[in-house]
């Protein structure tokens, strides 16, 4: 025993280098169990009511710009419901002249990014409400441009967003107005592609991406980007798309949480 | 032989000021990676075992603080790279300054190749140019401030070599 105990003194910087190694493959492992997520969903608690000072001095210095921006946003918005509102109405008679109803509702939470994570390249943020507000796992996160991401680790106070960047960031998408389908994954910078769309959908650069609905995160037709190109794999039977996103993820500051969704189609 | 509370202290000085300073320094999304430079500094002057306590606690805790994939990934590089800079120690006189120092850059090298590798990994398989590009200005931008820091606490001066 005593040996054994001077042999691993002996070789102590390769023993506490193999355990190093085995306990970060272990996590790489077990990244969806319950107990890590508890424990990161704690730690993150803490770190971000530490950087809750610097997001707050932050924010002071974007505030005003930011309310003249919101100024200007909301009359355009006022507008565009008003028109939308009165189309709203169309269809709903339109509807009814069918003798059919569809119902759906979005409760969106507000939030605001407290942090943007500290790893060499962003692709996570901290947010400021948890599972005290009602966020669970698994929550779509958008902006008004549009999907940024989904919930990942809920804290009581804060959550983790995997966002679109994120190299294991999967989105199940339709391009409109063709309708056509496929999986929408980051490349760099703001530009996502689609892959696996049928090779004979009609798409066309500036097409919008919508979210597809076939996914149990993300509803229907929330607004992903726009197409930017098209192309062909030889021997290939799908088309590639790339698409940039509407939303700038390196200045994030206020976005909202989808806690809730309801469609029922009677 | 260093000082544990003083190693403690000086790692969770460091894990701070990339905790609070790196998101103002970012640059297009890259940060400057503050715990690369103390995991290298670290590992040259104290050997092996220190780098990858130093890598592992620290990878730890930057991935307790936000990552959204592999949970894990950081403690791992991290120490690869400690244990890896480790084997520098005392060799400065021993080896020509010239490899002393293409070892380190390689070790950095590496460490940042593994991220991008698993980061970047569509692009490794579709735009190879473009993976390389991000490797390189990912690592880039940690390497100006080894650099810098090269400068003020040079390898030799930082564990008391004489220049012969």
């Amino acid at each position: 025993m005593r040996k054994i105990y001077l042999a691993l003194i002996r070789q102590r910087d390769h023993v506490v280098f193999f355990l190093a190694v085995l306990i970060s493959f272990t996590l790489i492992l077990t990244n969806d169990s319950r107990d890590i997520a508890i424990l990161r969903g704690k730690a993150n608690d803490i770190f971000s009511f530490m950087y809750k000072p610097v997001s707050w001095l932050r924010s002071m210095a974007v505030v005003e710009d930011e309310a003249a921006v919101l100024r200007e946003k909301n009359i355009q918005l006022k507008l565009q419901i008003e028109s939308m509102l009165n189309l709203a109405a169309e269809n709903e008679q339109l509807k009814n002249l069918l003798n059919y109803r569809r119902e759906s509702h979005l409760t969106l939470l507000p939030a605001k990014v407290i942090n943007k994570g500290i790893t060499s390249n962003m692709n996570t943020i901290t947010i400021d409400v948890g599972t005290d507000q009602g966020v669970k796992r698994n929550a779509p996160v958008m902006t008004p441009n549009g999907v940024i991401g989904k919930s990942v680790v809920v804290g009581r106070h804060s959550s983790i967003i995997q966002v679109i960047s994120d190299v294991n960031f999967r989105l199940s998408v339709q391009v409109m107005p063709s309708g056509a389908r496929g999986i929408l994954s980051w490349v760099y910078g703001d530009l996502c592609e689609i892959r696996e769309v049928q090779k004979n959908s009609e798409i066309n650069i500036g097409d919008r991406v919508l979210t597809s609905g076939f996914s149990d995160i993300f509803p229907k037709n929330l607004p992903v980007g726009e197409v930017t190109g098209i192309r062909e794999e030889r021997g290939s039977y799908q088309k590639i798309v790339s698409v940039r996103f509407a939303e700038n993820l390196g200045s994030l500051i206020n976005i909202f949480v989808i806690t809730k969704q309801n469609d029922a189609v009677e | 032989m260093m000082q544990w509370s003083k190693f403690i202290i000086l790692l969770f000085c460091v894990f701070f000021m990339q905790f609070y300073l790196a998101e103002f320094l970012s640059i297009n999304m890259i940060r400057p990676d503050f715990i690369t430079i103390f995991v290298l500094y670290t590992a040259i002057k104290f050997g092996r075992f220190y780098g990858v306590i130093a890598g592992f606690i620290l990878g730890l805790l930057t991935d307790l603080a936000g990552v959204g994939s592999y949970f894990g990934l950081s403690s791992l590089t991290y120490s690869i790279s400690g244990y890896l800079a480790g084997y520098l120690k005392d060799q400065y006189n021993r080896l020509i300054p010239l490899y002393f120092h293409l070892t380190w850059v390689v070790i950095i090298l590496f460490q940042f190749l593994v991220y991008s590798f698993v980061r970047y990994q569509y692009l490794f398989e579709t735009d190879f140019i473009l993976f390389l590009e991000k490797w390189v200005l990912t690592m880039g931008y940690t390497m100006g401030f080894i650099l810098v820091l090269q400068l003020i606490i040079p390898f030799k001066v930082y564990y008391h070599v004489e220049s012969s």
